[in-house]
Order: C-alpha cells, then structure tokens, then sequence
C-alpha cells in the first residue's frame, strides 16, 4: 500500500515546552490508523499541525506524496477535519451547516444537494434536515460534526475524539459510520481516549507519550510488547503499562 | 465558494431576535423617546423672534436693484436691516450685537453669522437664500417674489406658494461663505426641522453605526465551537472569510434599518428626503460602520472590548456629529465637528429632508467609502497577523 500521509520529524515548542518531538509518521492509504495517548500527549498539536491550524516549528509534513505546506491549497480539499469541538452553528437548520462547510471546497449547485443529501443520510440525518442544530441532542450533533467534513469526499478524515460525550447508540453509530467511509476508500486517522473503540476499529495504533510515539503496531502487536499471550490483557493495560499509571492534567 | 458562506452567516444573524431588538425596536424607542422630549428646543430654532441685522452692498448689480424688495421682506419678517458703509461686518457683529451680517455682491452674498445667536444666524441664510432664489428664478421680479416669501418652508409651501403659483422654494445654486468670529467656513442655509424628523433621522443614522453587536451571535459562535480551525482547514482566505462576516452583517444592518425607517415613517411621520440619496448615505455608513467594528474585532479578537471600542467611538462621532445636542445648536467648534463621519452623515441627511439637497452629500459619501476600504484593508491585515500568530 502506499504511503498517504507522513510526517518528517514533526516537532512544536511552544517556549521551552516541546509538545511534539521529532514525530515520525507514516500512514498507509486504507487504513485506520489509531492514535492514543493521554491528556497533554501532543496528539490533537499533532493533528492540527497535519491540518495545518498549527504550524510545526520543525519537520514537515507530506501529503499524498507532495510537500503540504507548498501544496497547502491543492492538498486541504483531500482532508476532512471532524474537530474534538462542535464546529456547528445551533442558528442553522442541519442542511445549511453542511451545506456551508461543504460549499468552502468549491462544490456548488445541483452537486452540493447531492451531497448535503448523501452526508445528512450517512449519518442517520435525513429526516432532521430541517430541524435546527440547537435543538439536536449530543449525538446528533456529533454525527453532524462528521457530516459537515465528509461532503467534499476527502482521502483522508481526521477525527479528534468524534465520540465523547454520546450515548453508547450514538458511539456505536459513528464507528460503523467511519468503518464505512473506510470501506469506500477513505483513509482515517482517529484519536481517542477509548481503548475499545480504537481497538475495534483501528488497523494499526500508535501509542503516543509526551511528544513522542512510543509504541505502533496492531493491537495484537501491542500487547505482545507487553505479554506473550494476549488474550491475558487489554489495550488499556497496555496503554497504562507503556505510558505509566501517573496523573497528567492534575 | 464564499456565496453560501455568506448566506448562511445571513441567516445566522438575521434569524436573532436580539438582533431585530437592537436594529427595530431599539431605534423605534429612541426616536419615539428623543422626538417628544426635544420638541420645545427645536421649535426655539424655528421661533427666533427679531434680528438686527448689518449689509453692505459691494457690488452696483443685481443686488442694488434688490435693495428695496430686500427691506420690505426683511420688514414682515421682523428683521431690521441697517446698511454700514466700511467696519469690519465681524466688528460690527461683535459691537453692534447684531444677529449677522450680509454683504451683497453680483451674483453672491456672504453671511457673517454671530456666534452666540448660531438659530438667528441660520434664520437669516435662510431668508437671504430665498430672497437671491427668488431673484434668480423669476427674473428679478422682486414685488412678486417676495410676497411670496415665508421664513420657513412649510409655511411658504402650504399656503403662499399656490397663491403665486411657485414650487418649491428649497433650491440653491448659491455657494454661501458664513464668516463667525474666528474662522470663514462653508456652510449652507439650513431650514427649520422639527424634532421628530431630527430624531426620527438622527436614530437611524445613529443605530447603524451602533451595529456590529448583530455580529456578536455569529463572532462567539464561531469562537466557541473553533469555527475558524474548520474555516481554515478549508483553504479559504483571510480575505474570502472577511468578506464572508462583512457582506452578511452589511446586509442584515440594511434590511433592519430599512424597516426601522419604514415603521418610524408610518408611526410618527419622519419627513426623510431624496429616498435614493438617503439610502444610499445611510448604507454606505453601515458599511463603514461594519468595516471599523471588524477591524476592532480581528485586532483585539474579543467581542467584549469590540463593543466596548466601538460604542465609545460612535459614542464620541455622535456627540460631535449632533446625534445628542443637535448639530444645529452645538457649540462646538466647526473643525471639531468635522473629525465625525457621523456629523457628515447627519447633516446629508437633515438637509436633504429639509431642503431637498446638501452639499454633504458627496463628503459623506467619499468619508464613509474610505472608511470602508481603509478599514476593511486593515481588518484583512490584521487577521492575516492573528492567523499566523495562532498558527505560530
């Protein structure tokens, strides 16, 4: 498989603080590739510094083989970026939020209600088209958070922890959804702090410690870092081995 | 594709109701409000009761033939006219404590307002205004044109104008230079508005600049939920996403000032003038007024200190530009009053509902457009600064 996405020492400082360090990526086109971490890792400086929000202060990053700082605005309609936050406006009914978010890649007419139809319906939200985001429960505003950055058909989706906050359905619902997109070609990076979840749907995972990747591999692979037979531990136990048992955000 | 962005941040805005509170029901109030609590000070600029006032005629033409018609007018309405031969007429002013002084050239007048009695100063460009208006228009027939003459138009369009079969008495071709006690500016006669049509005017002009707050819903949405991240991750430029803020709120400002100034012309009868001219000033001052309250808002990236800025600045133009006391009896120095953009805009748009036309007009146009370019280029700039310093 070739190689969509990879980083090249990717480091940020902010101060003296290094956050990222000399992160080496390389992302395969297809997969679902998992990163964990704990709070303060670097793993959201390092997706906003893939999506270009954040500029790195050292490394680059390459993109469907081309070096995305100097192809940023060719390379940025091949990205769908589903933020950790609500990036929708509770004033605008559920087709207008994507109908906005979607029209910024220049698709326009006919083609966008193709696709606001395609994406409200991908995510279980046809029959709420009209219905304003303000009045959507968390999970619905959550699978509305995807539809809004799945509309203009990216290679590559990004989700920053898509799922806190919702109901099992609701999680259940979204994983089945980005198992889909990857079935349809897409390739996903998905970080999160659930270990099943990434474990269900990851094909490969990276385990990431104050700015580094200290581990990658399947989840199999992971936990024979830690013991021979893995049917005797859980990712979280090698989650918590790897990183440590010590509080980060106290 | 910025068109659907700027739809939808339309329909953001335009779907607040604290946003038709502020554009509506807000200016509604106020007028309502300022209208009747100022009546009695506005009709003490129509009553000026009588003037003394000093000419000299520089010129043997059109203004020597004028001379007697000019008394007799000056007679029925209560103005004394005393001819000086050779003082300095801003001497004169002073020593004589006349009202004002008129020199008459072929041609042209000057008239050399007494600071201190600025109604009766305006009082008497009206009336020589009219008196040259007359003259000009009918061929100097002086006896005729000047029984036409009443001190304040609506007296003259109500009932004498049939009598004598004129229009409207509003027009001027006159450049009129008004000399006070320290410095020579222009300035125009000015009629008598009543306080409805001031306030009713004033308030519209006043509130459009208020404005940006309908932005507020939008800004802290977008902050809140890291809009912009997504805005960004979509290649869009600072540019493309200034626009996509400035043309919404531009419009929703318009729509709701318009039917603001609908309702306050059905309510309490506003008097505006050129509806094409009027509109026009009042939008191209609410793009003004968006394009400085964006500029504060990228600059400062909070929505609190944006409004903080901007009402203490419309605050300040509108104190000086007459939104307060009235433009018409401030004492404020002329060269102050210039510093607002408000003030040219007031002033375009209470002449023109009182005369029909304003010398300010232009300026107010040409103060507002490079307010918007100027501003919106600064806006653009600086977000490009706050872009890269996030990024950073």
């Amino acid at each position: 498989m070739a190689t969509i996405l990879k980083t090249k020492d990717l480091t940020k400082k902010y101060g003296t603080k290094v956050v990222v360090d000399n992160l080496n990526l390389e992302i395969e086109e297809g997969e679902i590739f998992g990163l964990l971490g704990p709070n303060g890792a670097g793993k959201s400086t390092t997706m906003n510094m893939i999506c270009d929000i954040v500029r790195p202060t050292l490394g680059e990053v390459e993109f469907m083989g081309k070096d995305f700082r100097k192809n940023r605005k060719e390379l940025l309609t091949y990205l769908g970026y589903i933020p950790q936050d609500l990036a929708i406006h509770g004033n605008l009914k559920a087709w207008e939020n994507v109908e906005l978010f979607t029209s910024l890649y220049g698709i326009k007419g006919a083609l966008l209600k193709e696709r606001i139809d395609e994406a409200l319906e991908y995510v279980g939200l046809s029959e709420k088209k009209n219905e304003y985001a303000r009045t959507f429960s968390g999970g619905m505003k959550r699978r509305l958070n995807i539809a809004c950055a799945i509309g203009h058909h990216p290679k590559l989706l990004i989700f920053d922890e898509p799922t806190v906050g919702i109901d099992p359905q609701s999680r259940n619902f979204i994983l089945e959804r980005i198992k889909q997109s990857n079935q349809n070609g897409a390739t996903v990076i998905y970080t999160s702090h659930y270990m099943e979840e990434v474990e269900a749907i990851c094909t490969r995972i990276a385990i990431m410690d104050n700015g580094k990747i200290i581990a990658t591999g399947t989840s199999e692979e992971l936990k024979k870092m830690v013991v021979e037979d893995t049917s005797k531990i859980t990712l979280e136990e090698v989650f918590l081995t790897l990183t440590g048992k010590k509080l980060r955000d106290y | 594709m910025i068109r659907y962005l700027i739809k939808n941040n339309f329909k953001i805005m335009f779907r607040s109701a604290a946003n038709i509170l502020m554009l509506i029901v807000a200016p509604l109030a106020v007028i309502a409000v300022l209208s009747s609590a100022f009546s009695a000070l506005m009709e003490s600029y129509e009553d000026v009761g009588s003037m003394k006032v000093g000419y000299r005629i520089v010129d043997e033409g059109l203004s020597e033939q004028m001379e007697d018609g000019l008394k007799k007018a000056a007679t029925q309405q209560d103005i004394l006219l005393i001819e000086y031969t050779d003082q300095d007429p801003q001497e004169l002013v002073r020593s004589e404590n006349l009202s004002g002084f008129v020199t008459f050239a072929k041609g042209s007048y000057t008239v050399y307002e007494n600071e201190d009695l600025k109604g009766n100063g305006q009082a008497l460009e009206y009336f020589i205004h009219a008196v040259y208006e007359q003259v000009a228009l009918q061929n100097m027939e002086m006896t005729r044109s000047l029984s036409s003459y009443q001190r304040f138009p609506e007296e003259s369009l109500s009932d004498d104008s049939s009598e004598t079969g004129e229009g409207s008495d509003r027009i001027t071709e006159y450049p009129v230079n008004v000399i006070n006690d320290y410095s020579v500016v222009k300035a125009d006669h000015m009629p008598a508005v009543d306080s409805t049509d001031y306030y009713g005017i004033i308030y519209i002009a006043y509130f459009s600049w208020c404005t940006i707050v309908c932005g507020a819903g939008l800004f802290s949405a977008e902050k809140k939920n890291r809009i912009g991240n997504k805005l960004r991750v979509s290649g869009i430029s600072e540019f493309k996403a200034y626009l996509a803020k400035f043309i919404p709120l531009v419009l929703v400002v318009i729509a709701g000032m318009a039917v603001a100034t609908g309702a306050s012309i059905v309510l309490f009868g506003v008097h505006w003038g050129s509806p094409l001219w009027s509109f026009l000033l009042v939008a191209i001052g609410i793009t003004a007024a968006m394009s400085f309250g964006l500029m504060i808002y990228t600059i400062f990236d909070n929505m609190v200190i944006t409004v903080i800025l901007v009402f203490m600045a419309v605050w300040t133009w509108g104190f000086l530009g007459g939104s307060f006391e009235t433009y018409l009896f401030s004492e404020m120095s002329a060269s102050i009053q210039h510093l607002s953009p408000i003030y040219y805009l007031n002033r375009s748009l209470i002449e023109l509902s009182t005369m029909g036309e304003s010398d300010y007009v232009w300026r107010s146009l040409a103060i507002s457009g490079a307010m918007t370019v100027v501003c919106s280029a600064l806006a653009v700039f600086a977000g490009m600064i706050r872009k890269r310093g996030k990024r950073a």
